[in-house]
């Protein structure tokens, strides 16, 4: 089972990502910001995460650098899930560690094409 | 019910908690507060809003959430200025996109001209901004780009193609260190080459440096893949879509040669991509000479080489084919469960059981004559502390703060502002205050109707204030706290203060008091709870139809509370609001009435008193007054009324109990003796028997009796209506 982590202060988004995750062959903890994310993944790691940009206390930019400072999860890929297609975002995302990015819109099977392809 | 229908709920629920957040902080922004987060926040607000209502295909909703937030994000990035005017924009803004919501909710879209008109203004602001035009130039997204669409799509894959054109692509690609500090693995782009069509892989080594020199964190391998496949370059690039910039990359058509390799005999790609990962196909030869040991004791100095443990990743490791598995992470979201009301309902009337019972118990074993210092009577003691604690522990379960109806009312407000002209700020407190449920569902409208008399009646216009040296924003304080096992609410205001020259010149020519009547500033006040009475020269739209403050007032005892006014001229009037926090349980006293035990809301009652036979006077022939102090008062004979005895009770040698009673008046109602106060669980009487005129409720006492709960305000309607009943039974048998 591949273990994913979403953080997102939305609850409507993360029950969508929990319900194209749920039933292929994944097991789905969620944060509802970035401090939230790092406390869960302390606690109970995590395969693969992915990450709302635009949140309250620590944003997904700094989630992400916070990820990377651990050396435990220097290798775990980042998605980032935002609403900006905004170039300059994903820019800002990479700079600070993230693997890759969903687009939304996605559609379920996408998002298992995307997180294939960065989770072994 | 479908799990993306109950999504939706959740999103709608959302909606309204994101609405709330987003007017809270457009209001502290208002007032003065500069902090950046706030606006953060506010941005944040709209954009979740925006973003769910895009999953949903909401498009009316996401389409004005859009502007919206494109001009918050320029307010966010500092391309314009938070003016106050605009601050007052937004805040429109967010009424209408409220309103969407609203609509949305109802499976329809929001007002289609004030939309219109709002985004016309929002627009302006964008492109008027002090310095921009930058976001002008910006291509404006699609307004249902954003957010999932969860409806099943047909995915274009390149197999599809009816005249596959198969063509042999030559990739290399080299990683930068980056792409490894980004957690992508070269292994898993090998892996989505793979998909593409057949390979064949070649390890390109020449980089890698004698192993004194390694650096560790130092990419230093390339890789040659040739690709047989139908694909386009586009769909090839995708491929390396996460890791463009960190990785030079080739993709060259090969002129056609045939793949040298047999087509049965393929590469074994698993091995290759085991080896990929490992970053390390073959020992080189510069290396060969050290140990296995040393070698990898070395690569175990490489942090930023992913799985370094050589993995072998299998072949047919797609994730989407994997067995079906419950999402079992649900554990991470702490914060709340999903329960249905109903099963709590059930707990809560359970828990009354459990309180009932136990005093029950308690009862009886004091009945057999067990010490309350013996072990039984310690025992029961606990019981009865635990009882207590699982009573209020349950109760908190539906406990909500009533910020949910708090933060419906800076909307009213700044409607009723408009409407009267009036500048109105309102400062709320005490939001985070719990009360149940039940309870929640009921105030709003109470408050709502005094809300609008504070700012309709009390509160002074712009010019009549600054004439009365105030400033010309009136304020209006909406607060709740806990007081005594109650809920206080108040609701004030710094305006006129009630005119109580006007009010008994009304009262006056309305017949409700006597011309030449004695009557304290407080008795005063208290008339504009009378029936009918309404200071408003004309109906007004604001304060109601003719809904004068009397309705507020029973809707308010109906609850099982009580509201008062306190107000001084020229500073202002402050409306008081106690109540119960729950209606499961209620503060009764607990009176005999003829045989019969009874139990009075607390709520209701004044003073108990033992009148002085000549202190009742007979008016007519049935009826009698007492006299209190200097004031008399209609006596309701509790046991005559609701039938159980044709003979009234004599006052004098029973108890009367004074209530305040629905039309403003007081009453007295007679009663044989008193019990004491208790707190009785409410149990309907409509649902297990049927309704009764002149009862509320009923309740189980400790001893297992059933006693039935007065509806007091009925009791002396019903007095007044008839006199005199026929001597029949209402309850046959209160068993």
């Amino acid at each position: 089972m591949i273990k994913v982590l979403t953080v997102d202060d939305s609850r409507t988004m993360r029950d969508m990502l929990r319900l194209a995750l749920a039933g292929q062959g994944f097991t789905v903890t969620q944060a509802v910001d970035g401090e939230h994310g790092l406390e869960v993944l302390n606690e109970s790691g995590a395969d693969v995460i992915i990450t709302d940009i635009n949140m309250p206390k620590l944003d997904g930019f700094g989630f992400i650098e916070r990820v990377r400072e651990d050396a435990a999860h220097r290798a775990t890929p980042i998605l980032v899930l935002t609403t900006e297609s905004d170039p300059a975002k994903k820019v800002r995302a990479r700079e600070a560690g993230a693997t890759g990015w969903i687009v939304k819109p996605f559609h379920p099977e996408k998002l298992l094409d995307v997180i294939r392809k960065v989770a072994a | 019910m479908d799990e993306l229908e109950e999504i939706k709920l959740t999103f709608f629920q959302e909606c309204d908690e994101l609405l709330a957040d987003l007017e809270a902080g457009l209001l502290k922004i208002d007032a003065g507060d500069a902090e950046p987060e706030l606006v953060n926040a506010v941005f944040r607000a709209v954009h979740s809003v925006k973003g769910g209502a895009g999953a949903f295909g909401l498009e009316a909703l996401v389409r004005f959430a859009h502007v919206f937030e494109t001009l918050l994000e320029n307010v966010r990035s500092g391309k314009i200025g938070l003016r106050s005017d605009l601050v007052q924009v937004l805040l429109r803004a967010a009424d209408v996109l409220a309103d969407h919501v609203a609509a949305a909710k109802l499976g329809g879209e929001g007002d289609i001209a004030t939309t219109a008109a709002m985004v016309k203004e929002l627009e302006t602001w964008i492109s008027g901004g002090p310095i921009l035009p930058q976001s002008v130039s910006e291509p404006e997204l699609p307004p249902n780009d954003d957010g999932i669409v969860f409806t099943p799509v047909t995915l274009t894959i390149p197999e599809v193609d009816d005249s596959p054109k198969e063509q042999v692509w030559t990739i290399t690609f080299q990683p930068m260190d980056e792409l490894y500090v980004k957690a992508n693995e070269v292994g898993l782009l090998l892996r989505e080459i793979e998909r593409l069509g057949e390979v064949e892989v070649e390890l390109l080594d020449d980089a890698l440096p004698p192993f004194d020199n390694l650096e560790p964190e130092t990419a230093h391998f390339a890789w040659k893949v040739r690709l047989k496949t139908e694909a386009t370059e586009e769909r090839i690039r995708e491929v390396f879509e996460f890791v463009e910039g960190d990785c030079s990359t080739t993709i060259v058509r090969a002129a056609s040669p045939p793949m040298t390799a047999e087509p049965d005999a393929g590469p074994d790609i698993a091995a290759i991509i085991a080896a990929a990962q490992a970053g390390l196909a073959e020992p080189p030869s510069s290396v060969e000479a050290q140990s296995p040991e040393e070698l990898s004791s070395a690569l175990d100095l490489i942090p930023s080489l992913p799985a370094v443990s050589a993995e072998v990743v299998p072949r047919d490791n797609a994730l989407s084919r994997q067995a079906p598995a419950r999402a079992g992470g649900e554990k991470a979201n702490p914060a709340t469960i999903r329960v249905d009301p109903e099963r709590i309902d059930k707990l809560i009337d359970l828990v009354g059981e459990l309180v009932i019972n136990q005093a029950m118990l308690a009862q009886r074993v004091a009945g057999h004559g067990f010490a309350a210092s013996s072990d039984v009577g310690r025992g029961l003691d606990e019981l009865e502390q635990l009882t207590r604690d699982i009573q209020d522990s349950v109760m908190a379960i539906r406990a909500q703060p009533v910020k949910s109806v708090f933060q419906r009312m800076p909307r009213l407000v700044r409607e009723i502002a408009g409407q009267t002209g009036k500048q109105v700020r309102l400062v709320t407190d005490g939001e985070t205050t719990e009360v149940d449920k039940t309870v929640i569902e009921r105030i709003s409208e109470p408050i709502t109707h005094m809300l609008r008399n504070a700012i309709d009646h009390g509160l002074e216009t712009p010019g009549e204030r600054i004439a009365a040296g105030k400033a010309s924003e009136g304020t209006v304080r909406l607060a709740a706290l806990h007081r005594g096992g109650r809920i206080v609410i108040e609701v004030g205001d710094d305006g006129k203060g009630i005119d109580r020259p006007r009010v008994r010149q009304i009262a006056i020519s309305r017949g409700l008091i006597a011309a030449d009547a004695q009557l304290t500033d407080e008795e005063v006040d208290n008339l504009i709870f009378l029936p009918g009475f309404s200071t408003a020269k004309t109906v007004s739209d604001i304060s109601g139809r003719g809904v004068g403050m009397d309705v507020v007032r029973k809707s308010v005892q109906g609850l099982g509370g009580r509201i008062s006014i306190s107000s001084r001229p020229g500073v202002g009037s402050t409306f008081t609001l106690s109540l119960p926090l729950t209606l499961a349980v209620l503060d009764g006293m607990v009176i005999d009435v003829a045989g019969q035990t009874l139990v009075v809301p607390l709520s209701a009652i004044v003073e108990s008193l033992r009148p002085a036979a000549n202190d009742v006077k007979r008016v007519g022939v049935e009826g009698s007054v007492l006299a209190v102090r200097d004031a008399y008062v209609p006596l309701v004979d509790i046991g005559r009324v609701l039938g159980f005895q044709a003979e009234a009770t004599n006052p004098a040698e029973g108890v009367v109990l004074l209530v305040d009673s629905e039309d403003g008046g007081r009453a007295a109602l007679v009663a044989d003796s008193i019990h004491g106060q208790r707190q009785v669980v409410i149990k309907s009487l409509e649902s297990n028997y049927k309704q009764v005129p002149g009862i509320a409720a009923a309740t189980i006492l400790g001893d297992g009796r059933v006693a039935l709960i007065l509806d007091v305000d009925a009791l002396v309607a019903m007095r007044k209506r008839e006199p005199v009943r026929a001597h029949e039974p209402l309850i046959e048998a209160a068993e």
